[in-house]
């Protein structure tokens, strides 16, 4: 009898919770944010060949400054979210760089590419929480050196709107899962990093 | 490798760094003025939100409070570093140009950073940039510090675009304790952003051109230049 009762009481909060609206409206079809812009790190890069592995923990407060490995670096972000929340986007990034220094010269040429899908829940108009899955490739060629890194990303930002929703703070909890790596001097190389980093975000 | 001594050059960037001190400090009285006259005008297109029953607001001709930025984001810099050599004066050049994202090497003091501001009504402005980032790998540590306070004069003559010539300064300090070494530089930064101004005047595109002039005082003199993008919320 109590359990009956307990199936009917659960039966009744699921016709509650179905009679409320889903979702609020979400705030823009488009979304054009900046990312990974500091927070905190954890990278481990893993050899699979049996050699020595290194990590890393990296915490930035406002600015980067400091190299490192990873995949956490600025970006430029552009989803296109439909009206039931699904949304579609990545970021692209290139990098140029050269040093002459006084008896040396050293090139760097760097492409990032991600690629995602996710879903945006909107409980309140005011909050956000936008879980996306999606790969991180990244690959430099150097003077004389090529490395390709690529990973499977997970992240779920939690984004707190402003300003008549056209705004938001973005905190993104992020698993960034290596899968493969290949450089000229180590072939097996992979690259893993969990982290949080703060970012912002605006809806068109 | 540079060829004049290292004390012509120190000299000649203290009289460019005079100069173009003179041209903002121009820049920003011209503007002054020309937004002094244009006060004296009636606003005759203020922009308006009206609501369903035809109650309209005006909406602020200028951005003026706080505002929170996201600058160096990316773009093209040009980095010189010179220093005293057994040979001579050293110079090393860095060039570096990142599209949408900032994933090159970092030379001199552009790094992307958060920055916040006070635009008061009559456009002076007043703020900086503040950041850190540590990083620590096995029988290595890394620390850099930047602080950049600044001033400047928000003209906004049309209202979609704006400029905001700002000068101010930059110290870097940067730790190394990988091979124990520590860097301690300080610039006169010059910067012009032009400001795009969308979503209701409330998101600032930054399209910046810079100059950060380093100070003589120490074993490294650098320089850097170039044009940056950076985006900015005015609340």
């Amino acid at each position: 009898m109590q359990r009956l009762s307990l199936v009917r009481s659960a039966c009744v909060a699921c016709l509650a919770l179905a009679a409320q609206p889903a979702r609020a409206e979400p705030p823009g079809n488009w979304s054009v944010a900046i990312e990974r812009l500091f927070g905190i790190s954890r990278a481990w890069l893993r050899s699979n060949d049996g050699g020595p592995g290194e990590d890393q923990t990296s915490v930035s407060v406002f600015t980067q400054h400091q190299g490192g490995f990873g995949y956490s670096a600025p970006r430029v972000a552009v989803d296109y979210v439909l009206d039931l929340g699904l949304s579609f986007g990545g970021a692209f990034g290139f990098g140029k760089y050269r040093a002459d220094y006084a008896y040396d010269d050293y090139r760097i040429n760097a492409v990032l590419l991600a690629p995602r899908a996710g879903y945006l829940l909107t409980p309140t108009p005011t909050l956000a929480i936008w879980p996306r899955v999606g790969l991180t490739l990244t690959t430099s060629v150097r003077t004389g050196s090529e490395e390709d890194v690529s990973a499977l990303t997970f992240e779920a930002p939690v984004v707190f709107l402003l300003r008549k929703h056209v705004v938001g703070l973005t905190v993104t909890p992020y698993f960034e899962y290596g899968f493969s790596g290949l450089d000229d001097y180590s072939p097996y190389n992979t690259v893993s990093e969990l982290g949080v980093s703060i970012g912002g975000n605006a809806f068109f | 490798m540079g060829t004049a001594s290292f004390d012509d050059r120190r000299w000649w960037r203290v009289r460019e760094a005079r100069w173009l001190s003179v041209v903002a400090l121009g820049a920003a009285l011209a503007a002054f003025s020309e937004r002094d006259s244009r006060a004296a005008e009636p606003e005759t297109s203020s922009p308006q939100r009206c609501d369903a029953d035809g109650n309209c607001q005006v909406l602020p001709a200028a951005p003026s409070g706080f505002s929170l930025g996201v600058e160096r984001l990316f773009g093209q810099t040009w980095v010189v570093r010179s220093r005293d050599g057994t040979d001579g004066s050293i110079e090393e050049n860095f060039d570096s140009f990142n599209l949408f994202a900032a994933q090159t090497p970092h030379e001199g003091y552009s790094s992307p950073r958060l920055a916040a501001d006070y635009l008061f009504d009559f456009g002076l402005t007043l703020g900086g940039a503040l950041g850190y980032h540590g990083v620590r790998r096995d029988g290595y540590s890394a620390d850099a510090w930047v602080l950049a306070p600044r001033a400047g004069y928000f003209w906004h003559f049309s209202r979609w675009v704006g400029l905001w010539p700002r000068a101010g300064l930059t110290w870097l300090i940067q730790h190394d304790d990988g091979d124990s070494s520590a860097e301690d530089e300080l610039a006169v930064s010059l910067e012009l952003p032009l400001v795009i101004l969308v979503a209701q005047q409330r998101l600032g595109l930054l399209l910046e051109p810079y100059v950060d002039i380093g100070l003589p005082g120490g074993a490294v003199d650098l320089d850097e230049r170039g044009v940056q993008v950076g985006v900015t919320v005015f609340f």
